[in-house]
């Protein structure tokens, strides 16, 4: 036993920041989820760059209007998300909390009917051709990622109306509004290369 | 070693250019190699035969201006590999590309054989065959590599590297025997179940006699003189035979399996797996799913006497 | 001082695995779930080197019929794709879980839960493919599966099916191991214990876990649409609907030359450590190696297309990767530089894992050589594909990653059993596999010149590559012997060894700073640390850190760069969660080679497990409203 000692019994027993084992490790989640986000991207570039038919004529153009609402409800709850929920959360104000949480899982609700229309309005399967494919898989990656974020947020409503929310746990509200922000981040550049990009680069 | 598969007797201009490379790397690397390994061994036994480690200030200045040379010896060494690679990747590139005198050769891939085409702009002219490149010795030849199922690589070590087969694409290179001789090529891509018996022969021989094997190439099969050749030719065109395989000259049309035209004319059976002779043939056309497992040619039900009329007329087919 | 005694009881209660069965599947100590890796990688390893030996038994002889083509193509595909998924990431992560909380001086890994689910994706993805294998559905098309031979038109069946969702399940593995083993390292450093003292193994180790973070996603992708191409007819890869078949070879290496240095940087990381125990003295030049580390993790990213000079790629593209491939060697030269300048200036003494890292020298330095050959495009259109690249990349792996991980066994092995192995079959066993190694490996540059392509079943005896073979065949029996003597030397001494003491090699850093083995909660008072060479470094009265809660799973929290403590953290205890995550995912994974809908069940049924997995039990939340509320008023 040592004569001289650093005592850490004063200190906090919880950090609900960037200090939490959990937020780092929610970023490094975000990383990998990124990495894979951003191959997905560049696969739908490296087969455009492939094909001299891209989007294939056999491909409708998409519809704007419904994609762009529904971007913007996504965009709109990631706002709304850091105004109540995590905002909420830094204040230990478990009020604004549910508010968010209510808001952000009728929006997410909203936004993934839109979705199941966007999906019926496309046209074209998967297994039409690989324009299809890659269209397909990037918009069902990406609404996995909706749904676990809206049954992310509705466990932690069950939650925070069914129990006393101890400081612990508002990390996880935080850390779950990182992700939903990552959630509504990564379709803008989705958005643009399945609803707007077609118009651009279809040749003839 | 006998050489006639190998990249150590190069036979042709890209291939002596890449043994020339070869050479410079592997002197580097000897002389690399020796010199970092006595370090290693020099370092470990002073370092073995001290009683304690040194830290003083002057002994690790000496070792980080060694560390420093070394370092920058590794980059010079890098550099000039570098600068001898790229120089014979352009040499290599352009090598044949100058000459304005050329043929060109189209081969496909197949799981398991090689069809090569030597087209011409006058279509009864052109010729197909199987397993089997003939070259004219010192005249640049453009190589269009395609496939039909999986990808494959082309690689006939004495006279270029390799270059993949790619569905949906067509790669082009070059190759120029600057000798005559007989060199072996193989798939060098795993390609399935008889990625080991997927070769070919290239034959690089004078102009004359090339122009003379392709002048023999372009006319059709001969017509059978025995009557066991004739009966054959029956054969073949009755049995399963003729639903992939085509020979010039008669109702045999089929191009999933290699020409038979002239077959009796290739060194060669199934791809480099056996020798072309009567035997090898006959247990090829019975069976050659003992030969060749997994290859695409059924066994065939057949009476001895068609064996033996079928063999003699594909023996025929000079 | 007695303010500050510990209960012992208490802390060994608090950290201590639970009972039976249940407990064992519950477990989520880092040394006990890092120890499992290394010994499940190690039961892979002789899987892989079972079937390493019937691929020597058949080329030895030509036109050798032992194996057919297809047992033989199931053969090197399961090889290869078991030494590198199911061996070599995983036997390095195991040592990265064991050893990083242990060096960086905490009680367990940041999330202990991830860790045992990370292991438990890894067993039963090993077991998946291995079963598959057993019912005669092994994997065939090579391990790194070029489409189209694996796509839909031309390998029927469950094969290729059951090898792609395998390689889901382990990078899923890779992935939750790097996460954690960066944020226990960048988080839970003991105090002190700045960015520039951290152990060149822990970097090495960290270097590595933000590798997989970006290599990993790269080839769960390409295998995803591998799967999807397969089971539901999408067109990825399908060049007659605006597919493309090199798609899939640029994403495979884009992951696949990374995964060399995953598996490399690790091995550096022992080397150093070796190095500078039996050396006596600091690591030479610790920045430049630890730069040197980073920069390689970066330019490893940026290789990948020397994997495919053959397909015909514009020529300007294929210079820069030429020269970055050959620029590569430079930061490994350099390490190689510093660490025989450690070498030189220290005083070497000369154990068995001292030799391994000689044996490193001695061949892994011929395989970086071939890796500069086989970089050169030129030089490459005659050497890929051949069996020169087998020897090239059997240089790389087992002179980089295996001769320093054997090291590495006997260097921890007296940490991880108390005991000392026996230093005569430690030597006996170094020598045996030097010796069998360059008999089974020079002879393939050889071969593969002389124009022996690989993954080939047979050859004709004109080919003139018999004897070479029957040498490489040979060679092989002394790799068995030597694998044999070092399992047998561990076997026996892990009961009968001597005595190991806490720190028998008088080694520098903090894992040799409690006992043999360490104790289920690693240190009785965590350390603080004085210097990059903590025990070293140590003045004679050194302090430590009191104030930990003993009564539940603490662990402290430091600041990222200097390690200045932050506050405390209770980190989650033993629950079966992770392994019924685990089931729900092999439900997803395994059924769906057989009904597309299994996927969708299994993840499902993965979304219930973690809600009751996250869901914090009444008690727990009451435990820590007290807790807050105790220290809200002082």
């Amino acid at each position: 036993m040592s004569t001289r000692v650093l005592d850490v019994s004063g200190l906090p027993t919880s950090a609900a920041d960037s200090r939490a084992l959990l937020w780092w490790g929610n970023i490094g989640m975000l990383a990998i989820e990124g990495a894979m986000f951003a191959m997905l991207f560049g696969t739908w570039l490296y087969l455009k760059t492939a094909n001299l038919d891209w989007p294939p004529q056999s491909a409708q153009l998409p519809p704007l209007l419904w994609p762009s609402i529904g971007l913007g409800l996504l965009l709109i709850s990631g706002v709304l998300m850091y105004a109540f929920a995590d905002r909420g959360a830094m204040k230990d104000d478990v009020v604004a909390i549910r508010i968010g949480h209510v808001l952000c899982s009728l929006i997410a609700i909203a936004f993934l009917i839109i979705r199941w229309k966007n999906i019926a309005e496309l046209g074209f399967k998967w297994s039409d051709h690989a324009y299809g494919s890659v269209v397909w898989t990037s918009i069902g990656m990406h609404t996995l990622h909706v749904l676990t974020a809206t049954g992310e947020v509705l466990v932690l409503l069950a939650y925070e109306s069914l129990r006393p929310v101890a400081k612990k746990q508002l990390l996880d509200i935080r850390c779950t509004a990182v992700y939903w922000y990552f959630v509504a981040v990564t379709w803008i550049p989705f958005y643009l290369l399945i609803y707007v990009a077609p118009y651009y680069v279809r040749k003839g | 070693m006998n050489g006639f598969q190998s990249a150590m007797h190069p036979a042709g201009v890209q291939a002596s250019e890449l043994h020339h490379l070869w050479n410079i790397f592997l002197c580097v690397s000897i002389v690399v190699y020796g010199i970092t390994l006595a370090a290693v061994l020099i370092a470990v036994r002073r370092s073995h035969r001290r009683t304690e480690p040194l830290a003083d200030a002057p002994s690790e200045r000496r070792a980080t201006i060694a560390v420093a040379i070394g370092a920058g010896m590794t980059f010079v060494t890098v550099l000039a590999l570098l600068v001898a690679s790229v120089a014979t990747g352009r040499t290599v590139g352009t090598l044949g590309r100058l000459g304005t005198a050329h043929l060109e050769i189209d081969v496909t891939g197949h799981q398991w054989w090689w069809e090569v085409t030597y087209p011409n702009s006058e279509p009864d002219k052109s010729i197909r065959t199987a397993n089997e490149i003939h070259i004219p010795v010192g005249k640049p030849v453009e190589l269009r590599l395609a496939t039909r199922d999986v990808i494959h690589s082309l690689w006939i070590p004495n006279l270029h590297g390799k270059r993949d087969l790619i569905p949906g694409r067509v790669n082009k290179f070059w190759i120029e025997a600057d000798r005559p001789g007989v060199y072996r090529g193989q798939c060098a891509e795993f390609c399935g179940l008889q990625h080991a018996n997927m070769a070919l022969t290239v034959i690089a021989e004078s102009q004359d006699a090339y122009d003379r094997w392709l002048e023999h190439q372009r006319t059709a099969a001969p017509e059978p003189v025995t009557d066991a050749q004739r009966r054959g030719r029956q054969a073949f065109l009755s049995l399963p035979c003729v639903n992939c395989h085509a020979i010039t000259g008669i109702d045999a049309y089929a191009t999933a399996g290699p020409d038979l035209t002239h077959i009796a004319s290739r060194s060669t059976l199934a791809a480099g797996t056996l020798i072309n002779n009567k035997g090898s043939l006959s247990g090829w056309v019975v069976n050659p799913q003992a030969l060749k497992p997994g290859s695409n040619m059924p066994a065939n039900e057949m009476t001895p006497q068609q064996l033996n009329d079928l063999v003699a007329y594909l023996e025929s087919l000079q | 001082m007695t303010d500050y005694a510990i209960d012992e009881r208490e802390l060994d209660a608090t950290w201590s695995p639970g009972r039976g069965i249940i407990g064992w599947l519950s477990e989520t100590g880092h040394k006990e779930i890092g120890m499992r890796y290394i010994v499940t990688a190690m039961c892979f390893f002789a899987l892989a080197g079972i079937e390493a030996a019937l691929i020597r038994l058949q080329l030895s002889r030509p036109d050798n019929t032992i194996l057919g083509p297809d047992a033989y193509n199931q053969i090197f595909t399961m090889h290869g794709t078991t030494m590198m998924f199911l061996f070599a990431v995983p036997v390095m992560e195991g040592m990265g879980i064991y050893l990083v909380p242990l060096m960086v001086g905490t009680r367990n890994v940041a999330f202990p839960r991830l860790n045992a689910f990370g292991y438990y994706m890894y067993l039963f993805g090993g077991i998946f493919i291995y079963t598959m294998f057993a019912l005669g559905a092994g994997a065939d098309a090579g391990w790194f599966a070029y489409v189209p031979l694996s796509g839909p038109m031309f390998a029927p069946g469950k094969r290729v099916d059951t090898w792609a969702n395998m390689i889901t399940f382990t990078e899923v593995s890779a992935l939750v191991v790097a996460v954690e083993i960066s944020v226990t390292a960048f988080k839970q450093r003991a105090p002190g214990m700045s960015l520039n003292r951290i152990p060149l193994f822990v970097w090495a180790m960290i270097v590595t876990s933000f590798m997989i973070l970006f290599a990993m996603p790269a080839v769960m992708l390409d295998t995803g649409f591998l799967a999807l191409d397969r089971l539901v007819a999408t067109q990825f890869f399908n060049q007659s609907e605006g597919g493309d078949a090199l798609l899939y070879q640029h994403l495979f290496w884009f992951f696949g030359h990374p995964e060399v240095y995953i598996i490399f940087i690790p091995a550096l990381g022992f080397i150093s450590a070796i190095i500078t125990t039996f050396t006596g003295r600091k690591p030479f030049g610790y920045p430049v190696m630890v730069s040197s580390l980073v920069f390689t993790g970066f330019m490893a990213f940026g290789l990948w297309v020397h994997h495919m000079f053959a397909t015909g790629l514009p020529q300007l593209g294929q210079s820069f990767f030429t020269a970055a491939s050959m620029m590569i060697t430079i930061p490994t030269g350099v390490q190689i530089f510093c660490w025989i300048a450690s070498i030189s200036l220290g005083r070497l003494v000369i154990r068995t894992p001292v030799l391994y890292v000689i044996g490193f020298f001695a061949v892994f330095i011929i395989g970086g050589l071939s890796g500069v050959m086989v970089a050169s495009v030129p030089l490459d259109f005659q050497l890929h594909d051949t069996f020169f690249v087998v020897a090239h990349l059997h240089y790389v792996l087992i002179g980089g990653a295996l001769f320093p991980l054997f090291g590495a066994f006997h260097y921890w092995f007296p940490k991880w059993t108390g005991r000392m192995y026996s230093e005569r079959m430690g030597q006996w066993a170094f020598w045996l596999l030097l010796i069998g190694f360059n008999l089974t490996f020079f002879p393939m540059h050889i071969l593969g010149l002389n124009g022996m392509p690989r993954r080939i079943y047979t050859y004709g005896p004109h080919m003139g590559w018999t004897t070479l073979n029957q040498v490489a065949s040979g060679g092989a029996v002394f790799i068995v012997l030597s694998v044999v003597c070092m399992l047998a030397n561990f076997a026996i001494s892990r009961r009968r060894g001597a005595l190991a003491g806490s720190n028998p090699w008088n080694a520098d850093s903090l894992e040799w700073a409690t006992s043999s083995p360490p104790p289920s909660y690693n240190f009785l008072h965590l350390p603080v640390v004085a210097g990059p060479n903590p025990i070293w470094d140590a003045e004679p009265d050194p302090p430590v850190v009191v104030g930990m809660a003993t009564g539940h799973r603490e662990v402290l929290i430091t600041k990222t760069l200097d390690a200045e403590v932050d506050h405390r953290e209770e980190i989650p205890g033993h629950s079966l969660g992770p392994f019924y995550l685990a089931i729900a995912a092999t439900i997803a994974l395994w059924g769906a080679i057989f009904f597309a809908w299994w996927f969708t069940i299994g993840l499902c049924l993965s979304g219930i497990v973690l809600i009751f997995w996250f869901w914090p039990a009444r008690e727990q939340v009451e435990v820590d409203m007290l807790r807050e509320r105790e220290e809200a008023t002082p």
